[in-house]
């Protein structure tokens, strides 16, 4: 009764509608517009000539677009797979001690508020050839150092801090979903002898099936964002463009090369791409969600 | 009745001596974990107060003679406070403005029934698949031609409507959750819905505002690629900018690189460590469950 | 051809310039530099302008600190005056930037900036004011700079835009002491530079600091030049390629086999590799006449034009230099009645012979008639010499090619060292790029 009178409604609603509508979704159908344009350089912004999907075609013969494709597709299996489930593990185990738990909790998750940029900058002082963290400890173990920018490697390496910096995000939305099962459940089924692993299996991982379901849309969603962190660490897909991924590719395109069509492009699959792989993993996932 | 309670005693027995294997397995675990970011910030802020040809030589050594000079040098080098308000001021105003658009907007979409709730919220859930990439050339377009190019508010903006609809849903899903009581006692003694939003839902909604202010404020705060575009003069660098530049010119540097990584996540740490259990009350009332 | 003349002339000149200062110590000839008079006239105006200012002297370019010290002495001589300058390094992202800056209607007051291909988007958009304009106000314009220096400022309308202050030359720097230790000859020839590359990976130093994710530029001009000579150098690809071009190329994985590039060569950065060439840990690098400024043993270091390559059409003493960058007023500034005064003569104090003699001092030829640099060291001596006897001076490639077509080439660097690409299906499309 209190919410029949629905003309506070506007109110409440367009400052939020008109601040979306005008900075994210006029930009993004633009974005689609640019597209087909063929626009030389942000001088020249707002004119281009029409050349229908040639932007698209052509990125059917950018080899470095497979590449980039390749390993955002990678990413995102490390995202889904490791960073997720490592998370996972590391929230279980948190939830089953008492004593450290919140020092723990706040250890993980620091990471996370750490600009990409500062971790980058971390992460070179590492992999630097000469001096860096990680050939001064195979020197010290007396081993030959490591180039870890190899060809090789670098994908790998590029990976290794985007994965570890988000997994203290992923870590505290299983706990906060762990703490949110209620104890008797716990209890009753240690009457009925179920412990341990099988507890885990059966109890606690189909209770927080719809967490680990948003985890992995979220963890889906963020690696076709990634960009300040192999930007930092390998600018330009160092090396040789092999560690490109579809949005640093997108930046190198716009704003180094400025070719803004192709980079609008390359923007508008990023964006398709995302829509595509949520909607297949929400089909694949669907569970049936136990209210409790 | 005596035979359950027997049974219940051994297998808690058997668990218990289970559990000291496991428990030590798991601090273990997380202790293995939890160094991987201690050590590696510990590395970093220890080699900031050595000499750059000690790190080549040797980064291990704890800096027992800790040297100044990194910090000075970073601080002569560039404006760095002035760098620390530009931040503050931009992730300060995308907060709040996150806070007041994603409250309002929220609140209506869980209180009223109306024609277009459904589309609404597809166009709110929708935007967040969005990358930052497919919007920022129009963007650029935009502020330009607003005069807005290396303003703050240039940066606000923007922000502010791609973190809006993670707020709303997160803001949603927890407002869903609180009891309607409350408000139909104050609606009968005569608030109308704008005091009820200000006196009951604002105060109760505080740790979901709280979840929502912090995770705006690190994006925000950390955001390079916005910021990089539309902010080109160098007075107006927010912290991150400014580290990446750092970095481009003085990257063979190693001191001085680990005392300006440290500079850029000082703050943050500070922030974190004061409101951090905010962030799990937040995400814990209603976030996931929504 | 004119080009090549002009270039000579003013090496000639400083070399007659050192010369002659040789002989006379004293500074009889040092006239009063006309920057004092024009400094020593205080137009007491209440007004405080701002200028913003952008140079690629920032980072650890060696004239960092004289850049800064000439702004800091023209803030003093003009209270009323404020410089806000944002200074960097010049790499391909901050070319990005400038341009973008200028299209963004961010346009800066003066900015120290390429000229050739890189202006030509700011010309021809008309954002930029010419010397020939503003001497119709301010005759006195430039006027220390000599013809020969201006020559290369001439911009495909006819017109000159920016105002030089020091050329420069590309060549192969070597340590010599490294060479002598290991009883090896200069490089002047193929053979000995392979040589040499063999010795010094034998013996753990690297042979040549180069960084392919960063900066490629300069081995990509000098293969190609040192294979195709002069003429093939000059083209600028548009249609097709010349044969050379792959050729030259194609050295990049003869050299990259022979071991001559440090291990991170496709992820390291161009400042670590200059590093490792100052401090001895690498024998050879091949740069600009702006990376004297920084060695720590000048005296041990000597300055070579790159080998022609086997066959090769260049000539042994040809060299790539020029004179490619100098001060531009913006129209922005200009058509503003408070900036115009303020804009020209700041650029007229940094383009006096006071400055430009400072900025000379670190490398390169001087733009105007100035006393020869004290203290001369042995590297600048080579370079000096290096220019002096040279057939043919060209500009570099990257001042011709479209930008796109410019950043592909660079990128592709690193796979066509390790084969993965060949240089004829990179040039197909670099082709492609540039039309």
């Amino acid at each position: 009764m209190i919410y029949k009178d629905k003309k506070p409604l506007f109110i409440f609603l367009t400052p939020a509608l008109i601040v979306l509508f005008i900075f994210l979704y006029y930009p993004f159908f633009r974005n689609i517009a640019n597209s087909f344009l063929d626009i030389k350089g942000l001088g020249a912004l707002g004119g281009g000539k029409f050349v229908g999907l040639d932007n698209y075609v052509r990125m059917t013969s950018d080899k470095t677009i497979g590449i980039s494709l390749k390993n955002t597709m990678f990413m995102m299996t490390l995202a889904v797979v490791v960073q997720v489930g490592i998370a996972l593990i590391l929230a279980l185990m948190v939830d089953s001690i008492r004593r450290g738990a919140q020092f723990y909790r706040t250890v993980f998750f620091f990471p996370v508020v750490v600009s990409a940029t500062a971790i980058g900058l971390m992460f070179n002082l590492f992999y630097a050839y000469n001096g860096g963290l990680f050939n001064q400890i195979l020197e010290k173990l007396g081993k030959e150092p490591v180039l870890w920018l190899s060809d090789k490697l670098a994908i790998y390496m590029v990976s290794l801090p985007v994965i570890w910096q988000y997994v203290g995000f992923y870590f505290v939305i299983i706990l906060t979903g762990l703490n949110g099962i209620p104890e008797e459940i716990y209890e009753y089924a240690l009457i009925d002898g179920v412990t341990g692993f099988k507890k885990t299996w059966y109890i606690s991982l189909p209770l927080i099936w719809d967490v680990i379901k948003v985890c992995i849309t979220l963890a889906i969603t963020g690696s076709l964002k990634v960009f300040d962190l192999p930007w930092v660490l390998a600018p330009n897909g160092a090396p040789k463009g092999l560690t490109h991924f579809l949005g640093t590719y997108m930046y190198f395109n716009t704003f180094i090369s400025q070719s803004v069509g192709y980079g609008a492009a390359i923007s508008v699959f990023i964006v398709v791409l995302g829509l595509f792989v949520s909607f297949t993993v929400n089909k694949l996932f669907k569970h049936e969600t136990i209210v409790y | 009745m005596g035979k359950t309670a027997s049974n219940f005693d051994r297998l808690v027995k058997q668990t218990r001596i289970k559990n000291i294997l496991a428990k030590t397995f798991i601090y273990l675990f997380l202790s293995a974990w939890a160094m991987t970011t201690i050590y590696a910030l510990f590395w970093v802020v220890n080699n900031s107060f050595k000499d750059k040809t000690v790190i080549l030589s040797d980064s291990f050594s704890l800096a027992v003679n800790p040297i100044p000079d990194n910090y000075i040098t970073a601080f002569n080098k560039m404006n760095i406070g002035r760098a620390y308000l530009n931040s503050f001021i931009i992730s300060g105003c995308t907060v709040i403005f996150v806070m007041i658009l994603a409250g309002l907007a929220a609140y209506a979409m869980t209180r009223y029934n109306f024609r277009l709730k459904n589309t609404l919220y597809m166009v709110f859930a929708g935007s967040i698949l969005f990358p930052a990439f497919s919007t920022i050339v129009p963007i650029f377009k935009m502020v330009l031609d607003m005069k807005l190019v290396s303003n703050p508010l240039g940066v606000i903006i923007p922000q502010t409507a791609s973190y809006l609809s993670f707020a709303i849903i997160v803001l949603m899903g927890f407002m869903s959750n609180l009891p309607l009581e409350l408000e139909e006692a104050a609606f009968m003694e005569g608030c109308n819905v704008f005091n009820i939003f200000a006196r009951i839902i604002l105060p109760l909604s505080k740790p979901a505002f709280a979840t929502v202010a912090i995770f705006t404020f690190c994006w925000s705060y950390n955001d390079l690629f916005v910021q990089m575009v539309i902010l080109r003069k160098r007075d107006t660098y927010p912290i991150c900018t400014l580290l990446n530049e750092i970095s481009s010119q003085f990257g063979t540097d190693f001191g001085l690189m680990a005392s300006a990584v440290t500079i850029v996540v000082f703050p943050v740490l500070i922030v974190y460590l004061f409101l951090q259990n905010n962030i799990v009350k937040g995400l814990t009332a209603g976030a996931i469950k929504g | 051809m004119k080009k090549l003349v002009a270039v000579l002339l003013v090496l000639a000149m400083t070399v007659s310039l050192f010369a002659a200062c040789n002989k006379t110590p004293a500074s009889s000839d040092a006239t009063p530099t006309p920057e004092n008079k024009e400094t020593s006239t205080p137009t007491p105006a209440p007004k405080t302008i701002e200028l913003r200012t952008v140079s690629m002297f920032g980072g650890t370019d060696p004239s960092a600190a004289d850049y800064q010290k000439l702004i800091k002495d023209f803030m003093d001589a003009n209270p009323n005056i404020v410089i806000n300058d944002e200074s960097a390094t010049a790499d391909e992202t901050w070319k990005a930037r400038v341009t973008t800056d200028f299209s963004s209607g961010n346009d800066p007051d003066v900015v120290f900036y390429f000229t050739g291909a890189d202006a030509k988007q700011l010309i021809e958009n008309g954002k930029v004011v010419s010397i020939e304009e503003i001497r119709k106000q301010y005759p006195d314009y430039a006027k220390d700079i000599t013809d020969a220096a201006m020559s290369f400022m001439q911009e495909f309308d006819g017109n000159h835009y920016a105002v030089p202050i020091r050329g420069f030359y590309e060549g192969l720097f070597c340590n010599k002491d490294l060479f002598d230790k290991y009883g090896l000859e200069l490089p002047t020839d193929w053979a000995k530079l392979e040589t040499a590359i063999k010795k010094f990976k034998e013996e753990g130093i690297v042979p040549i600091a180069a960084s392919f994710s960063d900066v490629p530029h300069y081995w990509i001009e000098h293969l190609i030049f040192a294979e195709g000579g002069y003429e093939d150098h000059k083209v600028n690809p548009t249609d097709t390629y010349p044969e050379s071009w792959a050729k030259g190329l194609s050295y990049f994985k003869t050299l990259k086999d022979l071991g001559a590039f440090p291990v991170d060569v496709n992820a390291t950065k161009n400042d670590i590799v200059t590093n490792m060439f100052y401090d001895k840990k690498a024998a050879m690098i091949l740069d600009g006449s702006w990376i004297i400024g920084g060695m720590k043993e000048p005296e041990t270091v000597v300055v070579l034009p790159v080998p022609p390559t086997p066959g090769g059409k260049k000539d042994p003493t040809s060299i790539i230099g020029g004179f490619s960058s100098g001060f531009y007023i913006s129209t922005n500034a200009w058509n503003d009645p408070d900036k115009r005064d303020a804009a020209v003569k700041f650029v007229m104090h940094m383009t006096s012979k006071n400055a430009i003699s400072l900025f000379a001092k670190v490398a390169g030829a001087p733009a105007a008639d100035v006393p020869a640099p004290e203290g001369i060291t042995e590297v600048m001596k080579a370079g000096i010499a290096m220019g002096g006897q040279a057939k043919e001076i060209d500009m570099p490639i990257d001042s011709r090619m479209s930008k796109e077509a410019w950043t592909f080439l660079v990128s592709s660097i690193g796979a066509i060292a390790d084969g993965q690409l060949t240089p004829e299906e990179v040039l197909t499309e670099v082709v492609n790029k540039n039309k």
